[in-house]
């Protein structure tokens, strides 16, 4: 009931501050851009939830790059680091979960980072796959992860579509 | 009315050392320089914009229709190009010029010089790899904005050791640390609300599910499933903690016991989950904002002095 009250309250106050977005001005406001300038520019663009109000589901991300012998190789992206690997949760997290134009762009600049490193390419199909752990209980008793398939895009590398427009 | 005003007055601007300022200085030049050395083996391939389809050109894009005034890596690689240099000298250039920042940060020579370039930099890296930031690229930044706004340089600093340079106002040094007081504290309600919203806190679900999803599978499932009975307790305390911090930080009685929980809880996080920068940087700014002056000194390694301060 606690938890109802306080959705509904911070529902209300959201409402009641949305007039005040400098958002609401036109892109080419000089206010709207200096007061979202001066957000960016002091780190309080982007509210403070920090896998919250719940964890998202964890997604992964895999590339099939076809080559032009038939063959079939498989790739997981290039982490070099930690904190790359931080990073690219982030951008997957919140790029695939949503559907649309912006997950169909993220997923092209991953594919297109695996297409240069595999110039032979002809095609290379980015498949996303949301992890199921189980639960505590259940992994005591033995209970595995598993994937489930989310979406997948098939992206045709730049130089492969350069090749075919040549012949 | 002016008793009123006269205790905000006193409240937004308390006599304050600038022990907090030299802790803050010195704690973001080692982030800063920690940040430059995790992202070094991926610098070219993230800011560089003539491979496949460049992170920075569509970071770029989005941050351009946020808002022009938005300080970008394209800038200064169009700065460099007018004078011919090319892009990839460009991008180490800036990448060692962030470093040297975060070093002079560290020793404090040239702070406010220092200060501004390595927020600017930064800021400008950050924000030409928006699609790949996290939360400790934001924090980082704050904590930057405010360093840079800051009194410097503090007494500490090499800097007014060689120039001798006068003592700034105390009371101007302790308006910066309220603000960053404040901001600390709605940062936390902010989380903790967000989180209390969330079913699978109360019933130790999302520890569960943190714990176990790639990248932070630092520790083994079967380790955390075997102690699943503290997941429930755990979550719920993340909550307690972060929605009460705005309120038990401010009281002397329960300030060093939050801080005491806050810290250990980034600890936990940094250690448990692999996020060793964004721990760092939550702990740093904690410390520059609450810890008291006597934990500071010590820390600075200097003789405790308590010299017209407050800590309320």
């Amino acid at each position: 009931m606690l938890q109802r009250t306080m959705a509904t309250e911070a529902a209300r106050i959201n409402q009641a501050t949305k007039p005040i977005s400098p958002r609401r001005l036109a892109r080419t406001n000089p206010l709207r851009q200096t007061l979202i300038g001066y957000a960016h520019s002091a780190g309080i663009e982007s509210p403070y939830t920090f896998f919250a109000p719940n964890v998202p589901e964890s997604l992964k991300v895999m590339f099939e790059i076809q080559f032009p012998d038939k063959r079939v190789s498989y790739e997981l992206p290039r982490v070099r680091s930690a904190t790359e690997g931080l990073r690219l949760s982030a951008l997957i997290d919140q790029a695939a979960a949503k559907p649309g134009l912006w997950r169909e762009l993220v997923l092209q600049m991953l594919a297109a980072g695996t297409a240069d490193d595999n110039p032979n390419a002809i095609q290379v199909r980015v498949i996303v796959a949301a992890l199921r752990f189980p639960r505590p209980s259940d992994y005591v008793k033995g209970a595995e992860p598993s994937y489930q398939f989310v979406c997948s895009y098939d992206f045709v590398p730049a130089d492969a579509r350069a090749r075919d427009e040549a012949e | 009315m002016i008793a009123h005003f006269k205790r905000l007055w006193r409240f937004l601007f308390p006599r304050q050392s600038d022990d907090w300022l030299a802790f803050l200085r010195i704690g973001l030049g080692l982030q800063l320089i920690l940040y430059c050395l995790s992202a070094r083996a991926g610098w070219i391939e993230v800011f560089g914009g003539d491979r496949g389809l460049s992170s920075r050109r569509i970071s770029d894009a989005l941050i351009s229709w946020e808002s022009p005034l938005i300080p970008r890596v394209d800038w200064l690689l169009r700065l460099g190009a007018t004078i011919g240099i090319q892009e990839v000298t460009m991008l180490w250039m800036v990448w060692s010029i962030l470093l040297l920042s975060a070093g002079l940060l560290i020793i404090g020579l040239f702070c406010r010089p220092a200060a501004v370039t390595a927020w600017f930099l930064h800021l400008a890296c950050v924000k030409s790899s928006e699609v790949f930031s996290y939360g400790m690229d934001m924090l980082l930044t704050i904590g930057l904005f405010y360093l840079m706004l800051a009194p410097l340089p503090d007494s500490l600093s090499l800097e007014s050791r060689i120039w001798k340079s006068h003592v700034r106002d105390p009371r101007m040094i302790g308006f910066f640390r309220r603000v960053l007081q404040l901001h600390l504290c709605v940062i936390y309600f902010s989380s903790g609300f967000a989180k209390c919203l969330g079913t699978n806190w109360w019933n130790g679900q999302n520890l569960w599910a943190a714990l176990t999803r790639p990248p932070f599978n630092v520790l083994d499932p079967a380790l955390i499933a075997r102690w699943n009975v503290a997941l429930t307790p755990l979550g719920i305390a993340i909550c307690l903690i972060e929605i009460s911090y705005p309120f038990l930080i401010w009281p002397k009685r329960t300030r060093l016991l939050w801080l005491g929980a806050v810290l250990a809880m980034h600890a936990g996080i940094g250690l448990a989950m692999g996020m060793y920068l964004f721990a760092l940087i939550m702990i740093i700014l904690n410390l520059a904002a609450f810890a008291p002056d006597s934990i500071l000194q010590r820390m600075h390694g200097r003789p405790l002095t308590g010299r017209g301060t407050t800590n309320e």
